[in-house]
């Protein structure tokens, strides 16, 4: 594990696809565009803990924020937060 | 949200892992506001809904879906509303401290339970079905 690729304040897309395991991105949040607010260190992927791997990626973990209107509509008017392993992000320039 | 998905499982399942990630929604000044009466309501579903239909999910992944109503909060709710509730929670601690098996999977087990099943079951008959199905799958 290196340091994480995401810092405070970048702007990340989360990934669209729906694995068939146990997940900690939640549907409601995928494809979207959010900010990073903090990094909480690092985890164990879930995705691979749930699958009984040996050896799970350990991975930088950040909470996300995205605008709720984004994610559900108006009227929207707060943030949704998300605490989200790396491997569910891309940068979003 | 956190409160609302607990109800379906999605989220905590252990008061011990109280510090594993989770989701929460937070108000804030800072957000975005919305205008309904300059864009609002009328195309919502075609700015943000266009974005936001990623396809399948498992049955317990109802953040956010509507139908179910509000979340009912229980004044002065018991930990537990019945002995075998106590019990199925005592035995899914054993299991996972004694490293049957971890909690992602016990996490898994309860999404993996057939849709009509997992609607219709309350928060520890999901627990006891995820036990049941982790140790016989060990046992098999």
């Amino acid at each position: 594990m290196g340091e994480p690729r995401f810092a405070v304040g970048d702007r990340v897309r989360t990934s669209t696809v729906d694995p068939p395991h146990h997940t900690r991105l939640p549907r409601y949040a995928r494809g979207q565009v959010g900010e990073v607010v903090d990094v909480q260190g690092t985890w164990p992927l879930a995705d691979d803990r749930a699958r009984g791997f040996d050896d799970p990626r350990v991975e930088a973990v950040y909470t996300v924020r995205f605008p709720a209107a984004d994610l559900w509509g108006p009227p929207g008017g707060h943030w949704v937060q998300v605490e989200l392993w790396e491997s569910y992000l891309e940068g979003a320039g | 949200m956190r409160e609302a998905l607990s109800k379906f499982g999605n989220q905590d399942t252990d008061s011990d892992i109280s510090s594993e990630p989770v989701s929460i929604e937070v108000e804030s000044e800072n957000a975005r506001p919305v205008d309904i009466r300059r864009g609002g309501i009328g195309n919502w579903w075609s700015a943000a809904g266009a974005r936001r239909l990623p396809g399948m999910s498992r049955v317990n992944d109802v953040g956010g879906q509507s139908g179910f109503g509000s979340v009912p909060v229980e004044q002065d709710e018991p930990p537990f509303h019945a002995d075998w509730e106590a019990r199925v929670y005592a035995l899914n601690v054993a299991m996972l401290r004694e490293g049957v098996y971890n909690l992602d999977q016990f996490r898994d087990a309860i999404e993996r339970m057939p849709p009509a099943e997992y609607l219709a079951a309350s928060y520890y008959e999901r627990w006891l079905h995820a036990v049941e199905t982790l140790t016989a799958a060990r046992r098999g």
